[in-house]
């Protein structure tokens, strides 16, 4: 990550996103079991693009999609004109792109 | 050594005052104070001019202020300026930040003599630095130790990332050494490169090279 990273990001996109990390990893500290998980921010000109992968026991996208927790961070993507996907398999970790424009 | 002069940069007035008590309390006398960035810098400069220079500056990091036309913005710029004038200045930030990269950061890159956050016993463990501090030991209080000591989070620099992506396109220890000098990189001897792999080895916990690479790429650092 560059240090100039969130310089021209604005307070609230950056409250929202921390939101979204936050959820992310209090999921990865209570189920995945995961040893490690990296999340990696890189930007291009007006689009940011923000990931997080763990190697933890995944999930089934379609079986467990069910709670709140999930369903909130999207919205808060939404909220900021951003979007968030989700990729997992059980016992395969997961990956999550967190992607927003200026 | 003992503080004769001491400055206190802090924007909070009840904070500044707080600080200034303190101190008065201890027994010293010449204390400046300012509550903005530029100010604290032109009289840190001006006094060093008159030779009356100050021995240690107490500083905050964050300053909202509505000033505008700010040229220093945050205590961070401060400590940056003021080290080119008067390089031997010894610096305590006084702050309620507790991120581990930023305190880190203060003592790699500013070279900040102590860091104390606000908090219940604030003053207190301000006390306890001041006096490391006039001994020439560097100081942290027991939340910034604790911030400092956890280890489970790492932010990959640049370096590090070079460095792997060169593991990963299958160079040798030797030739990472060559190619670093090449580019003009440094820390680039053969030694400081393997410490540093091993390093990154213990972050991952991978027991050799191979198994780092491997999970540098899967994880999608590289």
């Amino acid at each position: 990550m560059a240090p100039d990273f969130w310089n021209e990001v604005p307070a609230a996109t950056k409250i929202e996103v921390f939101r979204v990390l936050q959820e992310l990893l209090v999921n990865m500290k209570k189920h995945s079991n995961a040893s490690l998980v990296a999340i990696t921010c890189s930007q291009n000109k007006k689009q940011f693009n923000i990931k997080y992968v763990d190697n933890g026991l995944g999930f089934s996208p379609k079986e467990n999609y069910s709670g709140n927790g999930l369903k909130n961070v999207e919205n808060h993507m939404k909220g900021i004109n951003g979007n968030i996907t989700f990729d997992s398999k059980p016992n395969k970790g997961v990956s999550a792109d967190i992607t927003f424009t200026l | 050594m003992q503080f004769n002069r001491i400055f206190v940069s802090e924007d909070i007035d009840s904070n500044n005052l707080g600080v200034i008590t303190m101190l008065q309390g201890l027994g010293f006398t010449s204390i400046g104070h300012s509550q903005y960035c530029d100010e604290a810098y032109l009289k840190l400069k001006k006094a060093q001019l008159t030779g009356e220079s100050y021995g240690l500056l107490i500083t905050d990091l964050s300053f909202n202020n509505p000033r505008d036309k700010k040229k220093l913005h945050n205590g961070q710029e401060l400590i940056t300026a003021i080290k080119t004038v008067q390089p031997e200045l010894k610096v305590i930030v006084f702050s309620v930040e507790d991120d581990p990269s930023t305190i880190k950061a203060l003592f790699e890159d500013q070279n900040i003599d102590g860091y104390v956050c606000k908090g219940l016993n604030g003053l207190k463990e301000l006390r306890n630095s001041l006096d490391a501090v006039a001994n020439d030991l560097s100081y942290t209080c027991p939340i910034a130790t604790e911030a400092l000591n956890q280890k489970n989070t790492l932010a990959l620099n640049e370096y590090d990332h070079h460095l792997l992506t060169l593991l990963a396109k299958g160079h040798k220890q030797n030739e990472i050494s060559q190619l670093l000098k090449k580019d003009g990189i440094s820390p680039n001897s053969i030694r400081s490169v393997e410490a540093n792999i091993s390093k990154l080895k213990d972050y991952f916990d991978a027991s050799n090279t191979t198994q780092l690479v491997y999970l540098a790429t899967s994880m999608g650092l590289i």
